[in-house]
This record gives C-alpha cells, sequence and structure tokens, in this order.
C-alpha cells in the first residue's frame, strides 16, 4: 500500500520557485486502478516521480508498505524500486545503447538476478504477445519510432511483474489501436492483483481506472470517478 | 552477471577499443621510460624531466577523455538507477569493463614495446629485467586509471537519476 501525507515539492528555476506539489495525500491500495488526470505542468509527474522515490519531496511523507520512501538512502531506494515498482516513463527513457531485449533483461535482472531465467522467458513471450513488439527486440532503441519506443518502455515496466505499475503518460506517442492494446494489458494486470497508479490528460486511457483524480496546480482538485 | 557484463562490453566496442589503444599508448611511454632510466639512456636530467613531463601530459588527457566518457555513460547511470540498480553495482560493471580494456591496452603496449625494443633500441640492461619494467608498468597503469576513472564514474553517478534523466533532455 502506498501512503502519501501533505508533500510538498518546490524547484528552483533560476530566480523563481516553483511550486509543483503543494499538499498532496493520497492512499493507493494494493490491487487499485487509479489515475490522475490534469493539464501539463501540473505536477502530476513530479508526483509520480515522488512516489517511485527519486524526487525527494521537500515536506511530507509517502510510505510504501512498511518503508518511508522520503527516508531512505539512495540504494535502498533503488531496492524498492527493484523489488515493487515497474515504472513507464514519459519519454520511454530506454538506454539506446542497448538493445530493446537488452534493456527488458536488464529491468528484470535489476529486481531478480538470474533467479527465475524460465519465468523471465515466460513473461516475454506474454510481453511480446501482448505489446506486438517481436519484430523490434533485436532493434537499438534510436532505429524505432515513438510509438515502437513507447511499446518497449512498456514492455520494460512490465517485464519485472512487480506489484505496482507507475506509468507516466504511457499512451503519449501511441496510436488508438496500441492505446486499445494498452488499456487491455493494464485491465489483465490489474485483475492479476497489480496495483496501477496512471498519470494522464487522456481521458480515454484514464477511463478504465476504478478511481479518477483531477490533479490541477499542484494539489488534487477532486475526484472524477470512483467505483 | 556474466550477460550483463558481456553486454556492458560488447554495446560499448567503439569505446573500448578506442580507450585501449590510449592505455597502450600511455603504457608504452611508461615503459620506455623505465627502460631508459634502466639502461641509463637519460645523460641529461632535462631529458628525464622532459620526458616526465610527457607522461604527465598523457596522463592528463586521458583523465579528461575519462570525463568526457564519464559523462557519456552518466544518462546511462541515472536510468539503471531508475531501474533499480543501485550505484555500487551498476559502478562495479563499468568499472570491471574499465579494467578489460586497461589489459586489452596493457597487451598491445607490452607487443608494441617488444617490437620497438628489438627493432629499435636494444641495449642490455644489467640493473633491471624486461619482466620488471613491464610488472612496474602495468601496475601503475591499471591503478592509476581505475582509482581515476572510478573516481570520475562516482562524481558523474552523484546526481539525482531523476536529474540525469531530465538533463538528457
Amino acid at each position: 500500500m502506498i501512503r502519501i501525507i501533505d508533500i510538498h515539492i518546490s524547484y528552483k528555476e533560476k530566480e523563481n520557485i516553483i511550486n509543483a506539489l503543494r499538499g498532496v495525500s493520497l492512499d493507493i491500495n494494493e490491487g487499485d486502478y487509479t489515475a490522475l488526470i490534469g493539464p501539463a505542468g501540473s505536477g502530476k509527474s513530479t508526483l509520480l516521480g515522488a512516489i517511485a522515490g527519486v524526487i525527494s519531496p521537500d515536506k511530507g511523507d509517502i510510505f510504501l508498505n512498511k518503508y518511508r520512501l522520503n527516508k531512505l538512502s539512495r540504494r535502498k531506494c533503488a531496492f524498492v524500486r527493484a523489488q515493487f515498482y515497474g515504472i513507464i516513463f514519459q519519454f520511454s527513457e530506454l538506454i539506446n545503447r542497448f538493445t530493446i531485449e537488452e534493456n527488458l533483461y536488464f529491468a528484470w535482472y535489476a529486481a531478480h538476478k538470474r533467479k527465475n531465467i524460465e519465468e523471465y522467458k515466460n513473461r516475454l513471450t506474454y510481453l511480446i504477445n501482448m505489446l506486438k513488439i517481436d519484430n523490434i527486440l533485436s532493434v537499438y532503441p534510436t532505429k524505432l519510432s515513438g510509438g515502437q519506443m513507447q511499446k518497449a518502455a512498456i514492455a520494460r515496466a512490465l517485464i519485472k511483474d512487480s506489484s505496482i505499475i507507475l506509468a507516466d503518460e504511457p499512451s503519449g506517442d501511441l496510436d488508438p489501436e496500441n492505446i486499445e492494446l494498452l488499456k487491455a494489458l493494464f485491465l489483465e494486470e490489474n485483475s492479476r492483483g497489480k496495483t496501477i497508479f496512471l498519470v494522464t490528460h487522456d481521458m480515454q486511457l484514464a477511463f478504465d481506472a476504478k478511481t479518477i483524480y483531477e490533479f490541477k496546480d499542484g494539489k488534487i482538485h477532486g475526484i472524477v470517478k470512483h467505483d | 552477471m556474466i550477460r550483463i557484463l558481456l553486454i556492458f562490453i560488447n554495446r560499448t566496442k567503439i569505446i573500448t577499443i578506442f580507450i585501449s589503444l590510449v592505455y597502450a599508448l600511455s603504457y608504452f611511454q611508461l615503459c620506455l621510460h623505465f627502460y631508459f632510466q634502466s639502461a641509463k639512456i637519460y645523460n641529461n636530467p632535462l631529458l628525464e624531466i622532459g620526458y616526465l613531463i610527457g607522461i604527465v601530459g598523457l596522463f592528463s588527457g586521458i583523465i579528461g577523455i575519462q570525463f568526457i566518457i564519464g559523462k557519456i555513460y552518466a544518462y546511462d547511470m541515472g536510468n539503471l538507477e531508475t531501474m533499480g540498480f543501485t550505484r555500487i553495482s551498476y559502478l562495479t560493471y563499468y568499472l570491471i569493463q574499465l579494467v578489460f580494456s586497461i589489459l586489452i591496452g596493457i597487451i598491445i603496449g607490452i607487443i608494441v614495446f617488444h617490437i620497438f625494443q628489438f627493432v629499435f633500441f636494444y641495449i642490455e640492461s644489467k640493473d633491471i629485467k624486461l619482466y620488471q619494467i613491464h610488472l612496474a608498468a602495468s601496475w601503475r597503469i591499471l591503478s592509476l586509471y581505475t582509482l581515476s576513472t572510478g573516481i570520475i564514474y562516482f562524481y558523474h553517478s552523484k546526481k539525482d537519476p531523476m536529474l540525469l534523466i531530465k538533463e538528457k533532455l
């Protein structure tokens, strides 16, 4: 379970201080499918970064089960990310030096090391079929289109089979057909008990979420949908 | 871990080859210095000082190259950390890759030195054996470059992983 308690995050940009998050509190339970919708620049990605443990809040606390993320060391944070999170970043963030399959293997290795290599192969086959990425596995990210890169990034986040999926604008470069694939994949993962936290401005993608929050000016403004 | 290391080495071939050649040059220069010193070829202290300045100059140049390579790797380091690799683990992979390229450099350096030594400047030295020159040079090259590059990589990985990713954007 993720518990966010009154977190504030501000950035200094030249002379100005930008308050990206202004007191966000949120509970995400195991098996939840939560979406956060809001305009660009409202602080959604910052919140996702804070939950992932890559951005430290200035004030407030973030708990993931027994871990207080904002007080963990960098090493422990990396461990938590490896064990619990599959993260889809807004701009794919694949390592260009490695092929897609190698990118996926690195993500798997971070969480499982060399254990359960059969599970890796099964999971890879499952994702290849779901996302239709069999033709890009041996290709370098720089040779791919934006949509293919995004699908590879989604596969990289899901390959670990981790219990929490954090997705930041995962449909950004996808065409409608692939958005449908992604929606089906998220629903499938959620039905298997995975917690999904989705940040998007695409209402079509957010539609399947059990809970949808509206996010504006670094705050949660209201609940759009709650099942 | 072996597959991870092989991927690291295999996917950085050009950098590995380039940096290995630079290490080979550095190794050759250092061997030559020890050889000249042992065979008392330096007949003038100024010559020796000049040669030492050359060694230090090349070393500084290589550190500069390593700094740039470290900066190229910085994004990958941030990316690996967001995936869940700890700093110590990915720095270990990079350092093993580095030691591998230094060893290649030393092997090339030894071969080139021997060719030069037999063809151009064969002089008997009673004070020191050739293997002692190689031991002294390889030890210095390996420890100096591993340490300096380790510090450079550590410096580049120090930033927040998210900032490393944002910097690339």
